[in-house]
């Protein structure tokens, strides 16, 4: 059983401190850091992922109806399965989109691991660790801090979504995601009613003068860390680049394409918020992540549901791929589909599946991912992963090398100890293009 | 004034050394600080004002600030002792209870293992509120929470309270893992002690192995999940805890260090807890003592708070152990420890200072800066605005808005001020700052329609939310340049000062 408290003694208080102060002695560190990281890519290959889009399929999505069809076994149910344009490799009839970008895409069958609360498997799945002495940070976060500009005005970790989304924990806030639901506005950027631009700015042109006095006579960092905070705060609100949240500014015909134009009912908003991805990444963002509540949960008739949600999924799924190849941004996007564990072999009597981590499948495409295969399998039944199983630090380590940055890397924690970007994760080199 | 209290103090120093009784409380903890801060040539700031000292103990007591005219009247007060005679009222008063279950059902939720649901933080402290009230001895506090039974309710609807919701919730997460975590946990909070890393392996930097980990979590193989909360099993039926993944016998009952097992007529929860305030006390005690002082520092004697081992010795330890044997000697009476330390000179020092490094912070020589925790911050702004608890705005509601904003742990000890996009927007344009400064149809902010009528002229109305959102008068600069702002802009100018001001860091930041 992997171990959540980091096991290596001796980072100095000073570096653990360093977290909490963040602003800029978080940032020096930081920076410290990746110069002290002394991680060389292997040979040959140079980073090429530069951002990253997650797709959460929070909930858990059945592996049996999607990746990982059984057709003509018991627990594979009615679902058929339909060709790629891959030979060989087959995919659930409920991604027909999704079968004709097959080429871009890397299937992986055989992810495995234990947890098996929503909750719990959504912190470990997003952070690569189990839940234990403090909040570990999330990827999105740790992607922030690795490579995101601390200058950037969107801050470059956006969470499309309110629900399911691991934060900085216990790093800096300014690896914290900004969360946007799409189709709102972000929280609290619109000023109260009936304050005007110039108003706005004489609060903050008083705060400033007040704070300045208090640094002066307390000398604490707090009041310096809070200035920058408001900066980027104002920064954020009035910046141009905001526009890459109206999604509706695009081509009608690729609104389309994305099924952006689907009502958005029960936050089923996959399309628009691919849509808004892709904007995002073009301004600079280096993480998005889509998540829809826990819409993927089907104890109930899976095989009644499946057809509508996962065609909003198959729309926007291959819609952003192929928006991304034909803008040439593939290369330097990662796609990451998946959600926080799969569903069991055994159908219940509600014609529905429990959850199930033992044995499940998610997909990736782009940013140095080969496209067009698929890694491990499970058994017939897909009971057990038969081949090549992949653990989730694994899978972060992959996504860490498309990035660049040393999965081995260790960070200080506010405990003293010091953390692996990810728990003794190996990357998957068959996925690596 | 400060030069006499300065020499009251040595000559009362003097008297007790001439009689040699030992020192206790306020005098015990002025003595080894400042004992050890000399020894480090550290100086020590000055005392602080009264403005300081009143906010800085309103939040830390009362959880919230004074209004504008309870801080004109303690201001304007020339009796001496009134510093002390506040801090009485304080402990005496309305929100004491409240303040203080925030801060231990933030304890108990903790940072890190389960993210509880929204209502188990809001009803929770609700659940403690009474034993602050009743000024509840620490260890039988203790002994509640963790031998806590569900009772059948008086009516079918009732709603569930905080403890049995916080136990539901860590069933169903943790589900047989629940014994393991309850300990952990427990272990935690009330001996600052960090076993959890134990649960895999025999921790290598941490004398605690596995075997002793489960030894305790076996003391919590009894608690059931029911249906509206948690129950025990009788003595005796539950005998031990397996370690899962594992071929090694079942683990019985074993109190960490004491080597205690449960009696036979007790169920296990209530062992645990008798062992913990009874053969565990010295270490129980020095633990409530740590959180305590941390509370009212923003740092512990032992820092990480949780984290009571042999590599991170504390700052005082002599101090700590003092005050805990107190503690202990005076039945853990809780209004006793926070009105010993507020009544300190370390506590009542000024945070004016040039030097803020780790050196001076561990021996206290200026006040240390603090970020309120969430319900501070939200009471504090209701306050220093006029806004009513039953009012449009629910507090309930913005207390999750501003936790689910700021971060949970935002204000805990040890936790540094963090600020951020969202947390500044929250605090700019979020709904207390448009409700402070809403306008009427005559374009006055409504909510200070009062001081602009009954005061006059720009300077007293400037003083005026002085008063109310920073709690003392503005200096003669910041008058100035109000009063420019406000000529410009109208009336609403005063409510951009009282915005700027709820913004401001001196108002979200104790010092």
């Amino acid at each position: 059983m992997s171990c959540n408290c980091g096991s290596e003694p001796g980072v100095s208080r000073r570096q653990a401190i360093g977290y909490g102060l963040g602003g800029f002695l978080g940032l020096a560190l930081a920076r410290q850091g990746a110069a002290l990281g002394d991680f060389l890519p292997a040979p040959g290959r140079a980073a090429k992922a530069k951002s990253v889009i997650v797709i959460w399929l929070g909930g858990g999505m059945s592996q049996f109806e999607s990746w990982d069809p059984k057709v003509g076994r018991d627990t594979g149910g009615p679902t058929k399965d339909i060709e790629t344009n891959v030979p060989g490799i087959r995919i659930a009839e409920h991604f027909a989109k999704t079968a004709r970008v097959m080429d871009k895409i890397a299937i992986v069958r055989s992810m495995t691991g234990k947890e098996g609360d929503h909750d719990r498997a959504t912190y470990f799945c997003q952070t690569g660790y189990v839940p234990g002495a403090f909040h570990h940070p999330s990827i999105g976060s740790m992607v922030a801090k690795e490579i995101g500009d601390p200058n950037a005005e969107i801050p470059n970790f956006v969470a499309l979504s309110i629900a399911n989304i691991n934060g900085a924990g216990f790093m800096p806030s300014d690896y914290s995601p900004l969360r946007v639901r799409p189709g709102t506005p972000i929280p609290n950027a619109g000023y109260p009613k009936g304050l005007t631009r110039d108003a706005f700015n004489g609060r903050l042109e008083l705060v400033r003068k007040q704070d300045e006095e208090f640094l002066r006579d307390y000398a604490c960092p707090e009041a310096e860390i809070h200035g920058v905070g408001y900066q980027k705060a104002d920064r954020l609100i009035h910046s141009p680049l905001l526009k890459a949240f109206d999604y509706k500014q695009e081509d009608p015909k690729l609104i389309r394409a994305y099924d952006a134009d689907a009502p958005n009912t029960q936050g089923h908003y996959y399309g628009q918020a691919c849509l808004i991805a892709r904007r995002l990444v073009e301004s600079g963002v280096k993480f998005v992540q889509i998540s829809v509540d826990n819409l993927w949960d089907h104890h109930k008739d899976v095989f009644a549901t499946m057809p509508k949600t996962a065609g909003l999924l198959d729309s926007a799924l291959s819609g952003l791929i192929t928006d991304l190849s034909n803008r040439g941004m593939l290369d330097s996007t990662l796609v990451l589909c998946m959600g926080e564990f799969g569903r069991t072999p055994k159908i219940n009597k509600d014609s529905g599946r429990d959850h199930y981590p033992r044995a499940w499948s998610l997909a990736l495409a782009g940013g140095g991912i080969q496209g067009g295969r698929v890694i491990g399998a499970t058994d017939a039944d897909g009971v057990e992963v038969a081949q090549r199983p992949v653990r989730i630090p694994d899978l972060l380590a992959t996504v860490y090398t498309c990035l660049g940055v040393d999965p081995l890397k260790r960070i200080p924690t506010p405990i003293g100890a010091r953390l692996q970007m990810t728990d003794k994760g190996t990357p998957v080199q068959e996925l690596l293009a | 004034m400060r030069r006499f209290a300065t020499v009251l103090a040595v000559v009362l120093a003097a008297s007790e050394l001439q009689s040699q009784e030992p020192l206790s409380g306020r005098r015990l903890i002025d003595a080894e600080i400042s004992k050890k801060r000399q020894a480090a040539g550290l100086p020590s700031a000055a005392k602080s004002d009264d403005a300081e000292f009143l906010r800085r103990v309103w939040l830390d007591i009362a959880g919230t600030i004074p209004t504008a005219e309870e801080a004109e009247q303690f201001l304007k007060d020339p009796s001496p002792g009134k510093r002390e005679r506040l801090i009485d009222r304080l402990l005496e008063g309305d929100t004491y209870a409240r303040n203080w279950s925030h801060v231990w059902a933030s304890a108990i939720l903790g940072v890190g293992d389960v993210r509880f649901q929204e209502d188990v933080a809001d009803k929770l402290p609700r659940a403690l509120e009474g034993y602050f009230a009743r000024n509840e001895p620490f260890d039988a506090f203790a002994r509640s929470v963790i031998s806590f039974q569900t009772k059948p309710p008086a009516n079918p609807k009732e709603e569930r309270d905080g403890l049995s919701l916080f136990y539901t919730e860590l069933f169903i997460r943790q589900g047989k893992e629940s014994p393991q975590f309850l300990s952990s946990k427990f272990v935690r909070v009330f001996l600052g002690y960090q076993i959890q890393c134990a649960r895999c392996h025999d921790h290598p930097f941490d004398h605690w192995t596995q075997e002793e980990f489960y030894g305790m979590a076996a003391f919590f193989a009894g608690a059931v999940h029911q249906e509206r909360g948690v129950g025990e099993r009788a003595p005796g039926v539950v005998k031990g805890l397996a370690i899962p993944d594992s071929k090694a016998p079942m683990l019985k009952p074993a109190f960490l260090e004491t080597h205690d097992a449960p009696e036979k007529a007790e169920t296990l929860r209530t062992a645990f807890a008798r062992i913990l305030t009874d053969r565990s006390s010295a270490q129980f005690s020095k633990s409530g003592v740590n959180r305590v002082w941390a509370t009212l520092f923003g740092r512990g004697f032992v820092q990480p708070i949780d984290q009571f081992k042999a590599e991170n010795p504390p700052t005082h330890p002599e101090l700590l152990d003092a005050l805990a044997a107190e503690f202990r000697s005076r039945k853990y009476d809780v209004r006793w420890l926070i009105r010993e330390i507020c009544n300190s000179e370390t506590y009542q020092l000024t945070g004016r200072t040039k030097v803020r490094d780790r050196e001076h912070e561990r021996h206290y020589a200026a006040a240390p800066i603090r970020a309120l925790r969430p319900e501070q911050l939200v009471d504090a702004m209701f306050v220093a605005a006029g806004l009513d608890e039953q009012g449009s705005l629910k507090r309930d509601r913005l207390l999750r808005e501003f936790r689910a904003t700021l971060g949970f742990d935002f204000g805990a000890p040890g936790v540094r001020f963090q600020g951020g996009i969202p947390a500044a927007l929250l605090m700019l344009n979020g709904p207390i700052v448009a409700e402070a400064t809403a306008r009427s149809a005559s374009g006055t902010p409504r909510r200070l329609e009062r001081i602009l009528r009954e005061r006059a002229d720009e300077g007293s109305r400037i003083d005026a939310i002085y008063l109310s959102a920073l709690s003392r008068l503005p200096r003669e600069e910041e008058r100035d340049r109000c009063r420019s702002y406000v000529r410009s802009r109208g009336d609403a100018g005063f409510g951009d000062v009282m915005a700027a001001l709820l913004n401001s860091s001196e108002f979200l930041l104790s010092h």
